[in-house]
């Protein structure tokens, strides 16, 4: 809700009608009051609301930092700290140790340190240079599903629900054929098949074509593909209920063309949901793509990911927690974020705040 | 008077208490002795045996090759021969055998009176059915080639003729059998220790078809134990065979159970619910301080094999520098946590043919730690014996590997070295578990990791399966190669060709050790270790004599028992 | 109604086809030869060639793909290349009862609990009830079942250390039978597969609810001068549910396909677990049929939510 036009402001929604105060027709009107108030778009409104939402505040603040941590952390961490004993290579620096796969067999285990920050891992590997790459996986993955995902899903919802007819019954059946594939059990298929021929394929794209991560994209096209649906249908039925709205017929009654008005009318009222969705969604994508990687179908060695570090560490469990516990904590922090600003989003979006 | 009191009192104290505490002692001492020696009643004897994450592949010896499988499939059949637990041969079905003159005919008379475990008579005509039904095309065994040495093995896998009963096995009487073999070679034996020539139950297979196995409680083997119950979804329960030939087992049960993977089945065992259980590599350590832990060396090794094909391993001199780069001390001590063994063997100690003195690597010593001047020199003059003018000009060098958490550290660990001690690049290419044999036998991979499994304690299946002319799994082009070493390889070839004909024992062994020493010196591929079975086992498990083979010979059953 | 069943009925045959055919596709064209998987170390050439042959693997893809089709109408899913002699209806068999099982009694829990959790939130919207709740369900929901399981697997050792249990730190015990061993080894996995559902549910019944109770006609009951209680209960309740009835039914459409990484922490022979194995092992007719099996059960989900759904609310005409 909330069209730009003015005049539609005051209409009211519920049983509370405003009145207005009819005079009769030959008595001249009284002049209206100055009005000063400061009409603030809707889009504004939901940003002051957020604004003043701590929750939303302190999940977006974290999730800022890990973001920043992923891109400008390593070039950072590097550069700090001073020269060690290496097993093989004599006097390494930080370039070399702080790196995500470089291994160090007689440091293995160690709690954080001055050298480690984070400690090591079960080959002698930092762990908070490897939680940075990690992240970044992790993060590029689930922005890359959710752009394929709300695309397509966008794209299929849109089509289905303006025109409907025979367009809206093939995507239909289209979307229940690929809600019923067994999620996991495609994307195990998918990398199972092209997981090697990636690997060889992708060798010159940069983080993609390091080696372990090849794999990434062909999980990153499986999770896109079997999650669009979901948000296709949502599309659609949002699109069902927008067609429905009187703000459509006038826009229809102006003359306005099919593109004009999806383009003009339709996808701005949708972003907005569409924007929640998203949020609620990358949690579920992230968690699958750690999932994915303990299965061993994702990230490999040498290559990070939240998921392979957790897989990595369940054996210690019980010996040495504190390396299932970092990625663990990383991992729910990131959901629990997103989580929490999705919630923070669709509040802050909802109509009904508004003032209506 | 009251001195005389006090005096007889003391000492009469005196002797209560002494008496208390030898009784006390005696006591305690007994009942340690008997906790020590109480062997469990009957109901107790029961072996709990953990099989792993899932079902058992099979358990029909025709087709079987899973080694967990092979364990329980064990206890259930059984065959003419079988290792005893110093790796020799050992009579089982058979009471005896009798090899011809030229090596050529084999005949084997069996005990009297031998029944399956349902009380039908088991015949040399039995024997001869199973050992042929592994051949038919129609059993569809992928291991068929372990009998590979009887005359027309190739006619019957090929479907062109229908049985080798009365052709290569023939039956003289319902105790004599003879094999005719194609051709006289040295190891026969051991390749009827295999499953796959062990005696299944004719009758129950004609009435079940392929789901024979689901019926095991009604018969078909003839080993110390039969099936109790089997389920896919829980495991495996085997009681004694009243109508086993030998000594009964002392054990009243033994139960395979689905276990989970190996920390989960560690942890079962940790909560005394397997008497058994494999080691996860993080537990390594605090499991190697507990006193039920064994350590024993596998028929195992762990190899990198080069290709003489590609490019730069033709050049001797490059291959060796490779080789000695590496710290094989190193990589024992803290990737694998000092369970396996370093080696520059091609043949593993504990079976015969292994060389009774160490193997020397191509830098002329024992040594496992590797050698950095040397193997940099070594590098130098490969370099120049390959015409390439400096490192940069050598081509692209890739290691494959199995797409597995633990071989992909391993990999990267190797990678590491060579980079920092050699100064060579080497990428790392990983490959599904499923893909790899494939990929490999395509013959054009430059390098890859490997590892091997004794099929049969034989220096044959080890040296032969892989140098030998024309073998499906000699990938490394090794002997028929355009590198300037050919020559010499295919001489190498002959000679493990006609150390196959000789008869005497120990005149082979020498043979292969010269052999194996000549490849070692040459860099005929990268040994790395060898592997062994680390794993607990219960206190309370005793009898059990732990050899490289992982056999436990049918009659040995009756040596093992639990004490409380 | 029948009219919708028909049609239906037919759009999800040829679901069924679809997921099959696509399944077929991607295992005829992967680079994993489960012949070579099966021979192993002991490879031959002219092994792998009859091997191929008697498992009809030489035949042309279409030629291929009829003889499943074919068979799958009379019943018969073939046999598996890995688990050689079994055949594929004797293996699902052995793992539909228990996947089942699992997500029986874990989704009667998570309804049981999680449900009432949901509304009872969000009548008590933002006091101390309010925020714990959807504190420990946020909590569930964010971390992974597997990082619950391998947490809930080190509690058992150590308790079994501690306090000399013997309670079973994986598998499943016998389907469907109830004895105390059984127990032990199911109750754990069930309480993990019923906590993430709970999450979920209580989530979700608590924003229905706070939707449903901002209603106009719940502000007019209450002005009418009904009391709280039938306010909630009589009307709010079930409105609130109709959003529900989606996922239950969706819920239900879950359980033939199992719960994937519980079944692998806790090493459950079910379905999910032997559809993973089989994926690992490149046995197709396996992978083929598990896939169906699954697509079958969301499928039927979808149609039971949407029947649900006209149900309850009248409204809902069905298209």
């Amino acid at each position: 809700m909330g069209t730009s036009g003015r005049g539609f402001e005051r209409v009211s929604r519920g049983s509370v009608t405003s009145t207005v105060v009819r005079k009769a027709p030959d008595e001249p009107e009284p002049p209206l009051p100055e009005d000063t108030r400061q009409h603030l778009s809707p889009l504004q409104i939901s940003l002051r609301y957020l604004w003043h939402d701590r929750r939303a505040l302190i999940c977006g603040g974290i999730l800022l930092f890990l973001v920043a941590l992923a891109l400008i952390g390593p070039p950072i961490y590097q550069h700090i700290g001073g020269i060690s004993p290496s097993d093989l290579s004599g006097s390494i620096g930080p370039g070399l140790y702080h790196q995500y796969y470089h291994e160090e067999l007689s440091r293995q285990d160690e709690l954080p340190s001055a050298q480690y920050w984070l400690g090591t891992d079960s080959v002698g590997r930092d762990i908070l240079a490897r939680l940075m790459q990690g992240l970044l996986i992790s993060l590029t993955v689930a922005v890359v599903v959710e752009i394929v995902d709300v695309g397509l899903g966008l794209l299929v919802g849109i089509l289905a629900g303006y025109y409907g007819g025979w367009i809206d019954q093939l995507l239909a059946r289209f979307t229940d054929l690929m809600f019923a594939f067994p999620s996991l059990l495609f994307v195990m298929l998918l990398v199972g098949v092209f997981g090697s021929s990636a690997a060889t394929f992708f060798n010159k794209v940069p983080l993609f074509g390091d080696p372990g991560n090849a794999r990434l994209l062909v999980v990153s096209v499986a999770l896109a593909f079997t999650s669009w649906p979901m948000m296709a249908r949502y599309v659609r039925g949002q699109t069902l209920q927008i067609k429905e709205q009187q703000f459509i017929e006038a826009a229809h009654a102006c003359g306005t063309g099919d593109l004009g008005m999806i383009v003009r009318h339709v996808i701005p009222h949708l972003l907005s949901i569409l924007l929640v969705a998203a949020a609620l969604d990358i949690s579920g994508t992230i968690i699958g793509e750690a999932g994915i990687s303990l299965l061993g179908f994702g990230v490999t060695d040498p290559g990070s990911s939240l998921g392979l570090m957790i897989a990595d560490a369940l054996d210690l469990t019980a010996t040495h927690p504190w390396e299932v516990l970092v990625p663990t904590v990383v991992l729910a922090a990131i959901v629990l974020s997103f989580s929490f600003l999705g919630d923070s989003l669709r509040d802050a979006l909802d109509p009904k705040r508004n003032n209506c | 008077m009251w001195e005389k009191h006090t005096l007889r009192g003391g000492f009469l104290f005196a002797l209560l208490c002494l008496s208390i505490t030898l009784i006390a002692a005696a006591c305690t001492t007994s009942t340690n002795r008997d906790n020590q020696t109480t062997v469990a009643p009957d109901s107790q004897q029961i072996l709990r045996l953990p099989i792993g994450s899932t079902d058992f592949t099979t358990l029909d010896p025709a087709l079987v090759q899973d080694g967990g499988d092979v364990e329980a499939i064990q206890t259930i059949f059984t065959g003419l021969v079988q290792f005893d637990n110093k790796g020799n041969i050992k009579d089982q079905l058979a009471a005896s055998h009798v090899i011809s003159p030229d090596g050529l005919r084999y005949t084997f008379t069996l005990r009297p009176d031998l029944k399956f475990s349902d009380g039908t008579p088991l015949t040399a005509e039995d024997v001869a059915y199973s050992i042929n039904r592994t051949l038919l095309p129609a059993t569809q065994s992928p291991v068929t080639n372990y009998l590979n040495l009887i005359k027309d093995y190739d006619k019957i896998t090929g479907g062109q003729i229908k049985t080798l009963i009365g052709d290569s096995l023939i039956v003289k009487d319902p105790r004599t059998l003879v094999i005719v073999l194609k051709q006289a070679q040295a190891y026969f034996l051991q390749t009827l220790t295999y499953p796959t020539s062990y005696v299944v139950e004719r009758k129950l297979i004609e009435r079940y078809g392929k789901k024979w196995t689901d019926h095991l409680s009604e018969g078909g083997g003839a080993g110390p134990f039969k099936v109790a119950s089997y389920s896919h979804t829980l495991g495996l329960d085997v009681v004694p065979d009243s109508f086993y030939y030998g000594r009964q087992p002392r054990l009243k049960r033994i139960e395979f159970r689905i276990s989970g993977d190996v920390n989960t089945t560690y942890e079962a065992y940790l909560s005394n619910q397997y008497d058994e259980a494999a080691i996860p590599i993080s537990q390594l350590d605090s499991a190697k301080q507990r006193p039920d832990y064994i350590h024993t060396p596998s028929l195992v090794l762990s190899m990198i094999q080069l290709n003489y094909n590609i490019k730069p391993f033709d050049i001797l001199k490059i291959r060796q520098a490779f080789d000695v780069a590496i710290d094989r001390d190193l990589i024992t001590r803290n990737l694998l946590r000092g369970v396996v063994t370093p080696t520059h063997r091609y043949i593993p100690t504990g079976m015969y043919g292994a060389n009774p003195q160490v193997v020397k690597g191509p830098d002329g010593t024992a040594g496992t730690a590797g050698d950095r001047a040397q193997a940099v020199a070594l590098l130098q003059q490969g370099l120049q014996d390959g015409g390439y003018s400096n490192l940069s000009s050598l081509p692209t060098i890739t290691l494959t590997t199995w797409n597995t958490p633990g071989s992909l550290k391993m990999a990267n660990v190797l990678v590491d070295q060579w980079k920092t001690i050699l100064g060579v690049t080497v990428h790392v290419n990983s490959i599904d578990p499923n893909q790899y044999e494939q990929t490999i036998g395509t013959g054009n991979l430059q390098a890859w990791m490997y590892a091997w499994q004794a099929d049969y304690p034989d220096p044959h299946d080890w040296l032969v399966v892989f140098f030998g002319k024309g073998q499906d799994y000699n990938s490394m082009h090794f002997g028929q190669n355009s590198s300037r070493m050919a020559q010499e390889q295919q001489a190498l070839q002959n000679m493990m060709v006609w150390a196959d004909t000789l008869k005497d024992p120990r005149t082979r062994a020498n043979v292969y050790n010269e052999i194996e020493q000549k490849l070692a010196s040459e860099t005929a591929w990268i040994p790395l270790y060898q592997a062994a079975s680390n794993f607990l086992r219960s206190p309370r498990v005793h009898g059990i004599v732990d050899n490289p083979l992982g056999v436990i010979n049918p009659d040995d059953w009756a040596n093992i028992y639990l004490t409380i | 109604m029948l009219q919708f069943l028909v049609k239906r009925l037919v759009s999800g045959v040829f679901v069924l086809l679809g997921v099959s055919f696509i399944t077929f596709i991607i295992g005829y064209f992967t680079p994993v030869d489960p012949i070579r998987q099966l021979m192993g170390q002991h490879y031959t050439y002219v092994g792998w060639l009859q091997l191929r042959h008697a498992y009809g693997l030489d035949l042309p893809w279409y030629q291929q793909y009829y003889n499943f089709l074919f068979h799958c109408v009379k019943l018969d899913f073939g046999t598996s290349i890995h688990y050689q002699n079994r055949s594929v209806g004797d293996i699902l068999k052995d793992g539909v009862p228990i996947s089942t099982e699992l997500t029986s009694w874990g989704l009667l829990l998570t309804l049981l609990l999680g449900i009432p959790a949901g509304i009872l939130s969000a009548v008590k919207a933002n006091t101390w009830i309010d925020t714990t709740n959807m504190t420990v369900a946020l909590l569930l929901y964010a971390l992974p079942g597997f990082i619950i399981a391998v947490f809930a697997q080190v509690m058992i050792v150590w308790c079994n250390v501690q306090f000399g249990l013997n309670w079973p730190v994986a598998n499943w015990g016998t389907p469907w039978h109830y004895a105390l061993s059984d127990i032990q080894a199911k109750l754990v996995p069930v309480l993990i597969y019923g906590a993430a559902g709970y999450a979920y549910f209580a989530r979700l019944a608590r924003t229905s609810m706070l939707e449903v109770l901002d209603q106009d006609y719940v502000r007019s009951a209450r002005a009418k001068g009904l009391s709280e209680r039938a306010v909630i209960y009589k009307h709010a309740l079930r409105n609130a549910l109709v959003p529900l009835i989606t996922s239950i039914g969706l819920s239900v459409g879950l359980l033939i396909v199992g719960a994937l990484f519980i079944e692998r922490m806790f090493n459950i022979q079910g379905i999910a677990h032997i559809a993973i194995d089989a994926v690992s092992q490149g046995d197709f007719p396996v992978i083929q049929a598990t896939a169906l099996l699954a697509a079958f059960g969301i499928v039927t989900g979808n149609l039971l939510s949407d029947i649900l759904y006209t149900i309850v609310d009248p409204r809902i005409k069905l298209v």
